[in-house]
């Protein structure tokens, strides 16, 4: 018998209906009673998937995509087009799901397998395999409310992996477990993804980019594109970066930078900010950031690998009198730690003070250092008076850094390896 | 509304039952388990509720308000079993009655996030309940044969009443546990009904002690039919009539088809309300 995965959907849609209560919803299920509005939450979706294909659905929150993978899944419907799949789904929408905390490891993994319609006796000879797998030892025949969270996660994940899965539905699961516990599962997943069908929802483009070799976008339940993981990735981003500048009250524009001189090392180390960046002492009112101007060698924001020159020319306007204003940089990684942050008072020349109706304009220009993938955002602040400075105005992700690595380490830094050598060292004797 | 009546109808729930039975079976356990896991007594509890409750309702019943049934009872030890017949019987529906409301929210998991054949959990409760009732029901026998001195015979005759009793029940749960997976009032509407069905119900008088204008009223009840046949059956040496059987084994089909049928029409907003 050929059994060869297959997901086929042609033009899958799911629409729900919207209801005034839930008894109204109970009515129209059993005597249609109608319905107060309707809504598809997916829509005319075409997808055509064999054996060893790896694809990541990508979209903000409400785009679809896990209606999608519960259509693919089987957990719901679709309300119009056409839906065939062959081959056991394993659906990881949530780790450990039905794990009763009061049971054992084992009892729970028997429960688990069975509800991934694996027959009692394959449950019985892969339970080695199993436990090994979890690798939590002698807990393995403790209650599940004793474990960690980390053990948890191993030995559910470890049942998925032994359940022998030809289509693997993973949402958002990854990002929880330790450490080794991560490399453990993205180890399976790359192992698995030569043989089988995986559909891969994650908010972390990272694990989306070293899995997947091709991506789907979806938005408002349609699929705006797809393709390779990177093209798709990329342009999913600079929609984003778009749509986040539209709220912003202004956007920095990208542009040529204009050439500045280095600075000498001297005035590079001159001092630390002697202030709080988070917590900046309060807007005077006395001017405005007109403009901001990003430049990165003719690469677009949306596009940065890391090694390009950044150049940052900020425009300030003065509206009363303003003593010894500077300007400071900050740029953020996306958990908000600051990378970088440095002020125009390392320039050679200083504006001594502004009058009202004043500009001056600062410019800076850094190397972006070899980041991690991910979206980093620059902060300008502005700031004036000699002795303690007040904050003239300050621009939370005035623009937006989209750095998409192609390298291979990890880890915050994200450095190119430049040399590696492998010696063999004989033990004398 | 299409889905016409044939005989899939009442094929199909226990098909379900069968597909999936190395998965029910496990559930099932679970169930079972889960109940008593970390108690002390364990298993012990199923026995020891309902013989608690014959003895305080053989106090109040027997002894204080001295009501006895008006068939003559022989042995002064038949009204606790009488009772005990009765809570056995009763405590199997209110059991499965009373869980099903809230049965599919309490596994919300299975709804929303694993691909798992929902219409076999109210079979699950029927599972759970019908465990309980069998060690319930054997330690009845046993006490029969010890303190009456034998079964008898009409005891065989217990299945044609018990087995239609057991489809109705699961009809009953896949109606309630649809319903109550949207409304949430259900659960406490059944908390608040539990006593009243109760004392509606003949428990702990026979039927025919309930006075004439209302004694036809009762059979609206199904318990009444249940309870007056299992008690005539291993007490009184009477059999139900063959027309109440039929009348009674013709209903309950009809429940247990409607009950599945109305539970797989509701069953694809659940995802949307638990």
């Amino acid at each position: 018998m050929s059994s060869e995965p297959f997901i086929k959907a042609r033009g899958i849609g799911k629409k729900y209906a919207l209801y005034g209560s839930p008894l109204q919803r109970l009515g129209d299920l059993v005597l249609g009673t109608g319905s107060a509005g309707e809504h598809w939450a997916v829509r005319g979706v075409d997808l055509e998937l064999g054996p060893g294909d790896c694809v990541g659905i990508v979209g903000r929150n409400g785009a679809g995509k896990s209606t999608l993978l519960e259509m693919i899944c089987g957990i719901s419907r679709p309300s119009e087009g056409r839906l065939e799949t062959r081959g056991r789904v394993a659906a990881l929408l949530q780790l450990g799901a039905g794990f009763n905390p009061e049971f054992t490891g084992r009892e729970n993994v028997m429960l688990g397998a069975a509800i991934y319609g694996l027959p009692d006796a394959e449950i019985a000879a892969r339970l080695p395999d199993i436990r090994a797998f979890a690798d939590i030892g002698d807990y393995f025949e403790r209650p599940v409310r004793e474990y960690s969270s980390g053990m948890y996660a191993r030995l559910a994940f470890s049942v998925c992996a032994h359940v022998d899965p030809d289509i693997l539905v993973v949402d958002e699961i990854l990002g929880i477990g330790d450490v080794a516990f991560q490399q453990k599962s993205m180890r399976f997943l790359r192992r698995f993804r030569r043989r089988g069908i995986t559909l891969f929802v994650s908010h972390n483009e990272h694990a989306v980019a070293a899995l997947c070799e091709s991506a789907v976008w979806m938005d408002r339940g349609r699929v705006v594109a797809r393709g390779g993981t990177r093209e798709v990735l990329y342009r999913y981003r600079r929609e984003l970066q778009r749509l986040a500048m539209q709220d912003a009250r202004f956007e920095a524009r990208d542009g040529a930078a204009a050439e500045i001189a280095e600075l000498p090392v001297a005035a590079a180390t001159r001092r630390p900010t002697e202030f709080d960046l988070d917590e900046p002492a309060a807007a005077a009112g006395l001017g405005a950031i007109e403009e901001v101007v990003v430049s990165a060698d003719g690469v677009p924001l949306a596009a940065l690998e890391g090694g390009e020159r950044i150049g940052i020319a900020v425009t300030l306007r003065a509206d009363g009198a303003l003593e010894a204003p500077f300007v400071l940089v900050v740029l953020r990684n996306p958990m908000g730690q600051a990378l970088l942050a440095c002020d125009s008072r390392d320039a050679a020349r200083q504006p001594e003070s502004l009058g009202a109706g004043d500009r001056a304009r600062f410019s800076f220009a850094f190397d972006l250092p070899f980041l991690p993938t991910g979206s980093y955002p620059l902060e300008i602040h502005a700031y004036a008076g000699a002795g303690e400075p007040a904050c003239v105005e300050r621009r939370e992700a005035a623009a937006v850094m989209q750095v998409l690595s192609a390298h291979i380490s990890h880890g915050m830094a994200n450095l190119r390896m430049k040399r590696t050598l492998l010696e063999v060292v004989h033990e004398p004797g | 509304m299409g889905g016409g009546i044939g005989l899939q109808a009442f094929w199909r729930p226990l098909e379900t039952l069968l597909r999936n039975g190395q998965l029910y079976r496990r559930v099932l356990v679970r169930d079972i388990q889960s109940t008593f896991r970390g108690s002390a007594l364990g298993l012990a509890w199923i026995v020891v509720i309902p013989l608690v409750l014959v003895a305080i309702y053989t106090f109040v019943f027997g002894m204080v308000l001295s009501s006895t049934f008006s068939i003559g009872t022989r042995t002064r030890i038949e009204v606790p079993l009488l009772f005990f017949t009765g809570l056995t019987v009763f405590g199997f529906f209110m059991e499965v009655v009373g869980r099903s409301p809230n049965f599919i929210r309490e596994n919300a998991v299975y709804v929303k996030k694993i691909v798992f054949p929902l219409e076999i959990l109210p079979w699950v409760l029927i599972g759970t309940a019908l465990f309980k009732f069998a060690i319930n029901f054997a330690l009845l026998l046993v006490f029969l044969a010890v303190f009456t001195g034998g079964v008898p015979a009409g005891a065989l005759m217990l299945p044609l009443v018990l087995v239609p009793f057991l489809l109705m029940t699961a009809g009953l749960s896949w109606l309630l546990a649809a319903v109550g997976t949207y409304v949430r009032d259900l659960p406490h509407a059944i908390q608040a009904l539990a006593p009243i069905i109760m004392f509606i119900s003949p428990i702990f008088y026979s039927v025919q002690q309930v006075p004439a204008p209302f004694a036809t009223l009762y059979y609206a009840n199904p318990l009444t039919f249940v309870l007056e046949s299992v008690r005539g059956l291993l007490f009184f040496d009477t059999a139900p009539s063959a027309a109440g059987l039929l009348v009674f084994a013709a209903a309950s089909l009809l429940v247990f088809a409607a009950g599945y049928a109305f539970f797989q029409r509701a069953r694809p907003g659940f995802a949307d309300v638990v």
